[in-house]
């Protein structure tokens, strides 16, 4: 008799509301036995009430602002990330098309001539000490003076 | 090959005393040096100074500026003669060589390079 009164008292229980009651227990039973699914990021939604005891409320409020900061500043960092990205890919595209146009005009190879530059580099170094030395020729020596400089100079060259 | 570039400074050096004495000086030491590379840096800044006397050594005389032997020599005297920007006294000197120079070579030189500074 006992047991079929048992039976009755299940089959009187709705299915459905006992089973959500043992999923929420189930859930609190959870976070509550794991204190650290704070900084978990396996799908739990922080929220604030998650403990309970007054030791760790700052952490809590801390790590919920935390983990929503984080939320909130990624989609702009994969923003940033892109752009930059982007700008790459057009440079690379830009400066291929300038390639291919100046290959087009020319129809030559091109390629950058860094002993090209050195040399222009020193020529303008070569130029300016020229015009430094110059200025304080005309400015230190006197006609004759000069005059005799050039003529040792190039006397010099003779007899070299 | 040999670098001339001390010498060079000397002779941008008396160019820019602008003197008749500097121009005396790179008359006789700078147009009669055997180095075509230095007579042509004379002549060039000869020109530059754009004087009287300067530009006569250039166009009258024998054997200097356009009527130096080196076709360089004498064609880097008339590019800076064409890129004088004021060119009135070129063009006065090479007249008077024109019509008065006993040297028959001198004066159709100067008539060739009149000629080209008038289309310039």
């Amino acid at each position: 008799m006992a047991i079929i009164a048992k039976i009755g008292q299940i089959l009187n229980t709705p299915i459905g509301v006992s089973e959500s009651s043992r999923a929420d227990r189930k859930r609190t039973q959870a976070n509550a036995s794991n204190p650290f699914s704070a900084t978990s990021f396996k799908g739990n939604v922080l929220t604030a009430d998650v403990f309970e005891t007054k030791a760790t409320k700052k952490n809590k409020l801390t790590y919920s602002a935390l983990v929503g900061s984080i939320n909130d500043a990624f989609p702009t960092f994969r923003k940033g990330i892109e752009s930059v990205v982007a700008f790459g890919n057009r440079m690379k595209e830009g400066v291929s098309s300038v390639c291919h146009k100046l290959h087009e005009i020319g129809n030559t190879e091109v390629s950058i001539d860094f002993a090209g530059a050195g040399r222009a580099m020193r020529s303008g170094w070569d130029s300016m000490m020229n015009k430094h030395s110059v200025s304080s020729l005309n400015s230190r020596y006197s006609e004759l003076e000069l005059g005799e400089m050039l003529r040792a100079e190039l006397s010099m060259d003779v007899v070299g | 090959m040999k670098d001339f570039r001390r010498a060079k400074n000397i002779i941008d050096a008396l160019s820019l005393k602008g003197s008749e004495e500097s121009t005396r000086m790179l008359e006789e030491i700078g147009t009669n040096s055997s180095v075509d590379e230095i007579r042509e840096h004379t002549v060039r800044a000869l020109v530059r100074q754009n004087k009287h006397d300067a530009l006569s050594v250039v166009i009258t005389n024998k054997g200097k500026g356009i009527n130096d032997m080196s076709t360089v020599v004498a064609m880097s005297t008339i590019n800076e003669l064409l890129a004088l920007e004021n060119k009135e006294e070129a063009i006065q000197i090479l007249s008077e060589t024109v019509e008065q120079h006993s040297d028959e070579e001198v004066r159709e030189n100067a008539r060739s390079v009149k000629a080209l500074m008038a289309l310039s």
